[in-house]
This record gives C-alpha cells, structure tokens and sequence, in this order.
C-alpha cells in the first residue's frame, strides 16, 4: 500500500498505542508501589509499639503488655497480625487464633517485606524484622491482610483501563478525522485529474495547500501549454492545408484548361502528379491534427453529434437516399477529442455510404470501454480482402477510390489511442461491418 | 443563372469564373466577407459558391448572417478546410452543399446543378420540363420526340432558366438579373429578340407573353 494516508495512520496508530500501553503499565505499577508503601509505613509504625510493649522478666521470659496493642490486634482474624519468634519463645496476636505465619528467621538489623497466604485466605502485606534484646536475637512480623486495598486498587485500574481506552479511541478518531480533512485536497485533486482525463475539466481547480500549490499550477500551466500548442498546430495546418490547397487547384485548374488540350502526355502527367501530391498532403496534414491519447480538450457528445454528423451525410449523399439508424447505449460523452471522433466516424460512415445500396447502421457502446460499429448493405469485402486492407495499413490500397484513404486515416487514429480495428461480414446488412474498440 | 463566387484568390477566381461562364452561368465576385454578405442580400442571385477562408469575416460568418436574416440563398461551400467537424459546422451554419479543395471544375459544375435543381424542386439529371429536356453539359435541348435543338449561350441562360422556373410569370427585369452578370451592358429589349428565337426553335405555344408582366414557361403541355 502507497498512500501517505494509510502510512501516517498506521504510524499514528501504533505511536499512541505504544504510548497509552506504556502509561498504562507505569501508572498502575506506581499505584501498587504507592499503596504497597502506605502499607509497609503503616506495619513498620504498628512493629516499633509492639516492641515497645515487649517486657523481658528476669527469666528472660517474653510477655506483651496488651494494653499497648492497638485492639485490632487482639480481634481474631481482624486482618491485623503479629508474630514474635526467638529460640525459646512464640508469640502471635489474638487476632492470629491458632493460626501460624511462615516466618523466616531474621538477625538483628535485617529486614524483609513480602507477601504471604494467612488466616481465612487473607492476602498479606508482611514485614518482618529482627533485633536484639538483652543478648537474645528476635523477629518480629507484623501483616495486614492487603485485600481491601487490592480490591480498591483493581477498581482504580478498571477506572483507569476503562478511561485510557476511550481517550485512546477519541484520539484515533480525531486522527482519522484530522487525515481525512487533511487529505480532501488530494482526493479532490484525483478526482479532478480523473475528470480532466474524461474531459469535463480543462483545469484544476482546488482550495490547495501549500504544499502542492506549485505542483497544481504547473500541472494547470501544462494544461494551458497542450491546449494552446494543440490550437495553435491545428491552426497553423489548417493555414497551411489552406495555402497548399489552393495553389494545388489552381494548378490542376491549369491543367485541365484549353492551354493543354493538345498536349495529352504532359497533361496525364502533370495529373497524376499533382493528384499524388493531394493525397499525401490530405493524408500527412489529417494525420498531423489527431490529438491523439491524452487529456481532452473537448469531449465528443454522442447523443448530440452523431445525428448531426448523419444529417451531413446523408445531405451528401442525398441521391443515394440511404437509411442511417444510429443507437447509443452507456455514456453520451466519450473521452476522446471532438475533432478526433468527428474524423473517425465522419470517414467510417462515408464509406459505409459509397458502398451501401439503403442501408447503414452505427452503433455505440460507451459502458466501461467504447465500442464503435458500423454495417452496412453494400457488396462489403471478402475476407482475403479484410485481411489484406487491416494488414497493409491501406497504403496499397490508398491510391484507389473507396474504402481508401477514410481507412488508412481511421487507423492511424485509431493507434494513436491505442484502439483496435476489426473488418467483419455484416451478418445483418450483409456489407461491410467495421468495428472499433477503445480501451 | 447568376452565381456569387466568393473566394479571394484571385488566380482560382479568373479560372472559375471562366469555367462557370462557359457552363452558362452569370457570375459575380466578392473577394471579402463584407462584401459577400452585402451581395448575398440583394435577391438577384441563384447561388452562392463559398469560400471559408476570407478576408475581413468568415465565411462561416457570412453564412450564419444570411440565415439569421431568413435568407435562403442556397449555399455551396468550397473550401479547403475538409476536417469533418468543419463540413458539420458548415452544414449547421445553413450550407446546401460542401465541396473540398483541390477540386475538379465537371465535379463543382455537377454540384452546382444538382442544387439548383434541388432548391428549384426539379429532380436530379438532366432538367426535364414539359415535354422538353435540357442537356446542361451539351448546352442542348431534346423534345419529346428526341429532336435535338442547338442553343446558343444566350438562348441556353433563358431557356435554363425558364426550365427551372415553369408555370411562372417571369418579368423581363428578372430575366435579365439572372442572366447578366454586374460587368454586362443590360438592355431588357434583347429578351425579346432572345425569346422569338427560342419560340421560332421550340414552337410559338411554348412560351407565353403575359402583357405588361413578363413571360411563362407553358412547354408542350397540351
């Protein structure tokens, strides 16, 4: 995939996931670190007044004044323990009943914290310490069941969770929107190259961020360049077809006057010359004003000038009072220069004329490719014929009257927009049946 | 029948105008669009040969002013200018014919009487009236019988277009506008003369006299 597009959103999408997973780790670990320290900060104040409600008699026995112990302690399974160990002595908190924490045997000065199954399944939060008394070694543990602060703390994180998903989704969807309103002057901009293409446009014209504003105005400075270039050629072979012409009648005027009546040869000759000369100057000059594949400059209207193209034909050839039915079926704009179609079916349907007795048809297919067919019911071209006309591109055949020149011109057209030309039997009309395909 | 050629080389135009002049027609110049549209509305000629390519206005222009004025001058494009959207645009501007550069002067001659016959509602081919044929290329007439009558150019021009024109009244003023061209000394008195001579080839009845408003083509219609 090559959209700047897509490439900016999945980039933008996997940065703020990233993001959003990363502060959503770091911030429930400081939540649990947070509480876990309030906790331990609670168990180390709670063991300093334990110690200082151990008494040592002379026997070095170990008693507990209880009226030191905070009463919580004294509740059974409160959810608040202790628990003194020495060589000689066990003693654990009311609260503690009959059960027992597995303590670790600790000299003095360390200290460990860590957590612990207790009593009714609790989840302890231990702390254990050992010190020295009157030359004996004790470790104290105090716990605290840590549920209630678990429990306060998944709902802290299913609050956190639940927020940091909707704003991470709020953001891709202010991302996508952001891209979107961004990006519309692109797809404005292929919309209209696609119209420029089909011809409904002769130049860009788009609310255009700086950043392609150089690229729209070169783009709408060449338009302006082709189409002026393509007047311009077109004029100036006009004015020369123009200039070359009438010299050329002038002279065959010449020729055919009283100076040379007597002179036979020189006259043929000089026909046959001048003839030669029309035919190419007609074909190189015709071939010349074919604009050929590219933007349109003006967009042939089916609909509109096939008839009118038919009504100029069978003006033509009004002594021959030919039926031309015509049918479209698709689009009624086809995307190709105006003058262009006007020279491929103006030639088609001139021969379809010179050779049909009455009837002629000319149909269109403008769906997703363009097709062009012309029959009609005149002798048509046996097949070696066809074969031989599509093959040698007509030159042979460009000297004789006929399905002469008006091809050969059809075909150069043709391959300038890279289209294809078909002779076939008409299986209706039983003439000729041309037919013309455009991508 | 009197032409207006339009066309500003002079060299096609000196040959032209012969051509057309010995196929019995009376031709006019105009060498510019302004021109040609001032002509083109006096209603004293038969048709107009067109040039597209003119000094001073168009002759798509020129054509398209005519018809917007509901002049009906029938038309013959001649024209260098062969691409077929300009033979479209030529017939929509409100052309009767087109004919492209370099061309042969049988086949302008040919397309110039097809049309006058055309707008004239006679049929293609040979003019054929009442009895009588006119051969235009030969310049001579046939009778039912097959009898073929010489003419001479004057006795052709009238009879063309008496031929074209039958069952009418047509004045000697007219019969003159279409036959002289503007260069031509005009005398109407030499209608007369003209006519008997075509009475004494093709019979009294053929031609009538209407007093005082011109003559009628009646042929051997009995």
């Amino acid at each position: 995939m090559n959209s700047i597009q897509v490439r900016l959103s999945i980039g933008l999408f996997i940065s703020l996931v990233l993001a959003f997973s990363y502060l959503w780790l770091s911030t429930n670990d400081s939540i649990r670190a947070l509480s876990e320290g309030y906790v331990v900060q609670h168990l180390k104040h709670d063991a300093e007044s334990i110690l200082n409600a151990m008494n040592l008699d002379e026997t070095n026995r170990l008693s507990l004044n209880l009226k030191q112990v905070e009463p919580v302690y004294l509740r059974p399974f409160s959810g608040q323990y202790y628990q003194i160990v020495a060589k000689n002595t066990f003693i654990r908190s009311r609260s503690l009943w009959d059960q027992e924490l597995l303590i670790p045997y600790l000299t003095a000065g360390e200290q460990k914290i860590f957590s612990l199954m207790g009593p009714e399944k609790q989840p302890l939060l231990v702390i254990a310490s050992g010190f020295y008394k009157q030359g004996l070694t004790y470790t104290i543990a105090v716990a605290e069941d840590v549920s209630p602060s678990l429990e306060s703390e998944q709902a802290f994180r299913n609050h956190y969770s639940y927020s940091v998903g909707v704003l991470l989704v709020l953001l891709l969807a202010c991302q996508i929107l952001i891209l979107r309103f961004s990006f519309r002057p692109f797809e404005q901009i292929q919309k209209q190259i696609k119209k420029l293409r089909q011809g409904e446009l002769r130049q860009m014209e788009v609310q255009i961020p700086d950043e392609v504003l150089d690229l729209v105005d070169e783009i709408n400075h060449l338009l302006r360049v082709i189409e002026s270039r393509l007047k311009r050629s077109r004029n100036a072979l006009g004015d020369l077809a123009h200039a070359l012409k009438i010299p050329l009648t002038v002279i065959q005027q010449l020729i055919q006057g009283d100076a040379l009546k007597d002179q036979l040869e020189l006259r043929t000759s000089l026909l046959k010359q001048t003839t030669n000369m029309h035919g190419i100057m007609q074909r190189v000059l015709k071939q010349a004003r074919f604009s050929g594949e590219g933007v349109v400059n003006s967009t042939f209207n089916a609909r509109k000038e096939v008839p009118e193209l038919i009504a100029v034909l069978q003006n033509m050839y009004r002594h021959k009072n030919i039926s031309i039915r015509f049918s479209l079926t698709g689009q009624e704009m086809i995307a190709i220069d105006r003058e262009d179609m006007m020279e491929l079916l103006g030639n088609l349907l001139e021969n379809a004329c010179k050779w049909a007795n009455a009837d002629i048809i000319i149909s269109i297919n403008n769906n997703q490719a363009l097709q062009i067919v012309i029959e009609d019911d005149g002798p048509g071209v046996s097949k070696q014929n066809r074969l031989k006309l599509i093959k040698r591109g007509m030159r042979l055949d460009e000297m004789n009257e006929g399905h002469g020149l008006g091809l050969s011109i059809v075909q150069y057209m043709i391959e300038q927009y890279g289209g294809q030309l078909k002779l076939d039997h008409s299986s209706q009309l039983g003439g000729l049946l041309v037919e013309v395909n455009f991508k | 029948m009197r032409l207006l050629l339009i066309e500003d080389d002079t060299d096609l135009v000196r040959l032209l105008k012969k051509d057309l002049e010995k196929a019995g027609f009376a031709v006019d110049i105009a060498s510019d669009g302004i021109e040609a549209e001032f002509l083109g509305f006096e209603g004293i000629y038969d048709c107009a040969i067109l040039d597209l390519g003119l000094p001073l206005r168009s002759g798509l222009e020129v054509l398209k002013n005519w018809r917007a004025k509901e002049n009906t001058l029938p038309v013959l494009i001649l024209t260098a200018r062969d691409a077929w959207y300009e033979k479209v645009d030529g017939f929509k501007a409100g052309a009767d014919d087109y004919l492209a550069k370099p061309f042969y002067s049988e086949e302008l001659l040919l397309r110039i009487q097809a049309l006058l016959h055309r707008v004239n509602q006679h049929s293609a081919g040979l003019l054929q009236v009442a009895g009588f044929s006119l051969d235009e290329e030969m310049q001579t007439v046939a009778t039912a019988n097959h009898k073929k009558i010489e003419l001479t150019g004057i006795e052709f021009k009238l009879l063309r277009y008496l031929l074209l024109h039958p069952e009418k009244i047509i004045s000697k003023a007219t019969l003159t506008e279409h036959i002289y061209d503007a260069d031509s000394d005009k005398d109407s008195n030499v209608i007369e003369v003209y006519i008997r001579h075509l009475r004494r080839k093709l019979g009294n009845s053929v031609i009538e006299t209407r007093r005082g408003q011109g003559y009628v083509f009646k042929g051997n219609s009995v």
